[in-house]
């Protein structure tokens, strides 16, 4: 053949390539190490976030539900939904309440004290122009409905 | 094809852990020659061989649980000396963009540094493989010099027996014709 070797190659090839066969190994396992770890790392990041964004960020009533559904378990569905429902029907009662209340007080005057209490407070002539109204206004009668 | 006596000791020591080290030794001390010069009639420069001779036996040593035992271990390591080879070749021909030139400068390496005195027409004879295109170059050097039957080319070439043929018949009508002229 027309080509030569330099003096020596053969001898030194064989545990140079093993040097760098193990290197490149080691460098390997690192590396595949590593990504494990990062493969790990991302997975878990990505469930936290999820169980976050489900417990936070959804409606109440679909929260209890699926919260429940979590702890519960399959077995529990019915139940769950009626909780849902339950927590729902509570909110709006309340949201009624509070309205009610509302409608109860005119002019600073809540039904709970009493029509007596404002009758004693008046003087006689009020009290008779107040029958005097009550006579002549034909609307009266519904306001006291309303009072009553 | 089947692995014969040398090979399977050489797989045991591979595959257990313990002996890898001292398989891979084994494997190199008996191949690496072969490997080696099949690798230079390809690429010519020393430095390049020396690149891949090492970049063949480290896959050899990493993927030697995906080696079956089908073939003989030398077919492998040609195999994957010869992909290698190809590869380097593709990048050279992508980096210079032009055959000719690329040729023209292993012919040079080939006729001054690299040749042996009194070796004139084995330098003319390698410039006439040199010429040839790819596939045929392939066919010619493992038929020619490493002696490989067609099978085994075909294994390493991924090509069928009648292609293979062809080729080294267009190769050795070129060289013919070369050394002629020349």
């Amino acid at each position: 053949m027309p080509y030569s070797v330099p003096d020596g190659f053969f001898d030194r090839i064989t545990e140079k390539t093993l040097n760098e066969a193990l290197q490149r190994e080691k460098a390997r396992r690192k590396y595949v190490l590593i990504w494990r770890s990062m493969a790990i790392a991302a997975s878990l990041t990505a469930l936290i976030v999820t169980g976050y964004l489900l417990i936070n960020l959804l409606p109440p009533g679909k929260t209890g539900q699926t919260a429940q559904n979590i702890t519960a378990g399959p077995q529990n569905e019915v139940q769950n939904g009626e909780l849902g429902i339950v927590i729902d029907t509570l909110l709006v009662k309340e949201d009624y309440d509070n309205k009610e209340n509302e409608a109860n007080t005119v002019n600073g005057i809540t039904n709970e004290e009493g029509i007596d209490d404002v009758l004693s407070s008046l003087t006689n002539e009020e009290l008779m122009e107040l029958a005097a109204m009550f006579i002549s206004d034909m609307f009266m009668e519904e306001t006291d409905n309303i009072l009553q | 094809m089947t692995t014969d006596r040398s090979d399977e000791q050489i797989l045991l020591l591979l595959r257990e852990p313990a002996t890898k080290e001292k398989g891979f030794r084994v494997m190199m001390d008996t191949y690496k020659e072969r490997i080696y010069w099949h690798i230079r009639r390809l690429v010519v420069l020393h430095e390049d061989t020396e690149d891949i001779l090492q970049e063949t036996f480290i896959n050899a040593y990493r993927f030697i649980g995906s080696f079956n035992g089908k073939s003989k271990i030398y077919t492998w390591l040609y195999r994957i000396a010869t992909n290698e080879c190809i590869r380097l070749l593709r990048n050279r021909k992508k980096m210079k963009q032009n055959i000719e030139e690329l040729t023209a400068k292993h012919t040079l390496k080939l006729s001054t540094t690299d040749m042996e005195s009194g070796d004139e027409i084995l330098v003319k004879f390698q410039n006439a493989i040199l010429r040839l295109p790819e596939k045929q170059r392939l066919v010619f050097t493992l038929r020619y010099y490493d002696d490989l039957p067609y099978e085994e080319i075909c294994y390493i070439l991924k090509t069928s027996v009648n292609a293979l043929k062809t080729n080294y018949h267009y190769a050795q009508e070129k060289i013919k014709q070369h050394m002629l002229n020349s």
